[in-house]
């Protein structure tokens, strides 16, 4: 599975700056994010290339951060493919959030976390996705 | 402009008269505690007293004290003074560490409680004429009932609407007419914003509001005065004493009368219990003179004010306490609610074994009580996923809510961003309230 690093975002004026800092800093390359807010707080998630390094850059600086199993999924650039990864995935199980990774190109693919992963990978595979 | 007196052969005493009257009332009641009550008894005899050594209000001094913790050490009903058939009612308040403290009271404690708010009532302007609209909450609190049946002794009119939605209130005091509302400071500023927004002011007749259990401030006062053209008073009492009624100010708005045949009042050094006197400044302490089912010997209320017991213009010469000045300890008043924060710590441990750094910040917007609990997102309670760290905030919301009987907004925050001060601890309490500013 894909490791996703995820951070806490406090609510409080220039905190995502300094995370993209520290992680600039650490020469930590950031491939695809979302940022989930809520009146409170943010959850940033981030693909990147060295997640481990990323994480304990950013609890240097006492910022909550973990790294997290999702699946990558890569899908072809072209129309109906979310609504056919989604068919596949079956309506049956719990997605708890999803982002594109990227949506153009050969890297185009979507960034999934579900509630039971292997049955999801297995489904998948068996519909011929390549899952990372 | 003095005004009606419920009990002028009482409120108006002469002071010689109303010593003599606390001072028989005193012994008698340090007779019945000594005979009735183990644990006076004890207290006495470690100090070698009998009940022969009080022999009027100058040997008062020599009593012991009773604390809320001598309450909670005897819950719940170890300090009453007459067998359970004799009680009529109980009630209760929150304590520190989750057991209430129980009071109990007998047909003649009720009869007195009543007495007392029909005095308030009438020292405020109430007549028979008036409708009050009791709008604290019934049940186990004081406020509701305490103020209910107060009215009913009276005679005025009585509309126990307790606690409801905003709208309903102010539904029910244009269609029924309401002259008297009986609420807490806060909660009548939170009405009078709806007041002025409906524009329904001309239209309501509201002239006088009986306001207790949380202190409040001068300009809170005169916001009141100014926005709907009536006159407030300050009602005190604690429910381990009996409930409100225990003081009042008069029209003349220059300290609370208490009613000190019943509740004789002391001021103490916050830093070595000596027995102050007027116009200083110190612990109030209340020894109840006729309670029958839980009397209260030299009760420490905590509550910080000065007495005075010069005769006030309005005729009466009860004793007056002074605008209140702080605690003496760390208790909060919390829309009303008394908690302390050990209460708020000892609930949060339900969340894990060790204690999660946390702050409680409170605040007033809109005249209403903000209470915010801060919580920082350890390794434990951090999830990627939002509904998780709702089901957090959730599950604390529910645990202080069972604790307290409050509900707060529980705010999700980064690890070591709440303010330690130099030996480590995090600061626990940020009151912006300014409740005691004079």
């Amino acid at each position: 599975m894909a490791q996703q690093l995820t951070v806490f975002l406090g609510n409080e004026a220039g905190r995502f700056k300094e995370v993209a800092q520290t992680l600039a800093d650490a020469c930590v390359n950031i491939l695809s994010f979302s940022l989930a807010d809520t009146a409170d707080y943010g959850i940033l998630r981030m693909i990147c290339d060295d997640p481990e390094k990323g994480v304990k850059a950013l609890r240097a600086k006492n910022i909550m951060a973990r790294s997290t199993e999702v699946f990558v999924v890569p899908i072809k650039p072209h129309c109906a493919t979310l609504a056919a990864l989604l068919d596949s995935i079956g309506s049956d199980m719990d997605i708890a959030y999803m982002y594109p990774y990227a949506t153009q190109g050969p890297d185009a693919g979507m960034v999934v976390k579900v509630e039971h992963p292997e049955i999801v990978r297995e489904r998948l595979e068996k519909a011929g996705y390549e899952v990372r | 402009m003095s005004g009606l007196i419920w009990n002028k052969t009482k409120e108006c005493m002469d002071p010689e008269d109303r010593y003599k009257l606390q001072s028989a009332r005193l012994v008698k009641q340090v007779k019945r505690v000594y005979h009735q009550v183990p644990f006076y008894r004890e207290k006495m005899q470690e100090r070698g007293l009998e009940p022969g050594d009080i022999r009027g209000l100058e040997d008062l001094e020599k009593l012991p004290f009773t604390t809320k913790t001598d309450l909670r050490d005897n819950y719940p009903f170890g300090l009453f003074a007459v067998p359970q058939s004799e009680i009529i009612r109980l009630h209760a308040s929150s304590g520190t560490t989750g057991k209430p403290t129980v009071v109990g009271y007998t047909r003649r404690d009720i009869a007195c409680w009543q007495e007392c708010v029909a005095r308030c009532l009438t020292m405020a302007g109430v007549t028979t004429h008036d409708k009050v609209q009791v709008s604290y909450g019934y049940g186990l609190f004081t406020g509701g009932l305490g103020l209910h049946y107060g009215v009913e002794n009276m005679g005025a009119m009585v509309i126990p609407i307790s606690t409801s939605r905003t709208r309903k209130q102010l539904q029910l005091m244009e269609d029924f007419g309401t002259t008297v509302i009986a609420c807490t400071p806060s909660y009548l500023a939170h009405l009078m914003d709806g007041i002025i927004e409906n524009n329904i002011k001309d239209r309501l007749k509201l002239h006088i509001a009986i306001c207790g259990a949380e202190p409040w401030t001068d300009e809170l006062r005169q916001k009141i005065q100014d926005g709907l053209g009536i006159d407030l008073f300050d009602i005190y009492g604690l429910s381990e004493i009996m409930g409100p009624g225990v003081a009042q100010d008069c029209p003349y708005h220059n300290g609370g009368h208490i009613q000190d045949d019943y509740f004789l009042p002391e001021i103490l050094a916050p830093d070595s219990d000596e027995v102050l006197e007027d116009g200083e400044t110190g612990e109030l302490v209340i020894t109840t003179l006729t309670k029958e089912a839980l009397p209260l010997i030299r009760y420490r209320t905590h509550d910080l004010t000065s007495l005075s017991h010069e005769r006030c213009d309005c005729g009466r010469t009860s004793a007056r306490i002074a605008r209140f000045r702080g605690r003496s300890d760390d208790m909060l008043i919390i829309r009303g609610v008394n908690v302390f924060p050990s209460q708020i710590e000892a609930a949060l441990m339900q969340l894990g074994e060790s204690k999660p750094h946390y702050q409680i910040i409170l605040d007033r917007k809109n005249n209403m009580d903000t209470f915010d609990i801060l919580l920082e997102v350890e390794d434990r309670f951090f999830s990627d996923e939002v509904a998780k760290l709702e089901q957090l905030t959730r599950k604390v919301t529910r645990i202080l809510a069972q604790a307290l009987g409050l509900n707060p907004h529980v705010q999700l925050v980064e690890p070591n961003t709440i303010e330690r001060s130099t030996d480590g601890k995090a600061h626990r309490v940020i009151d912006r309230r300014n409740l005691y500013k004079s």
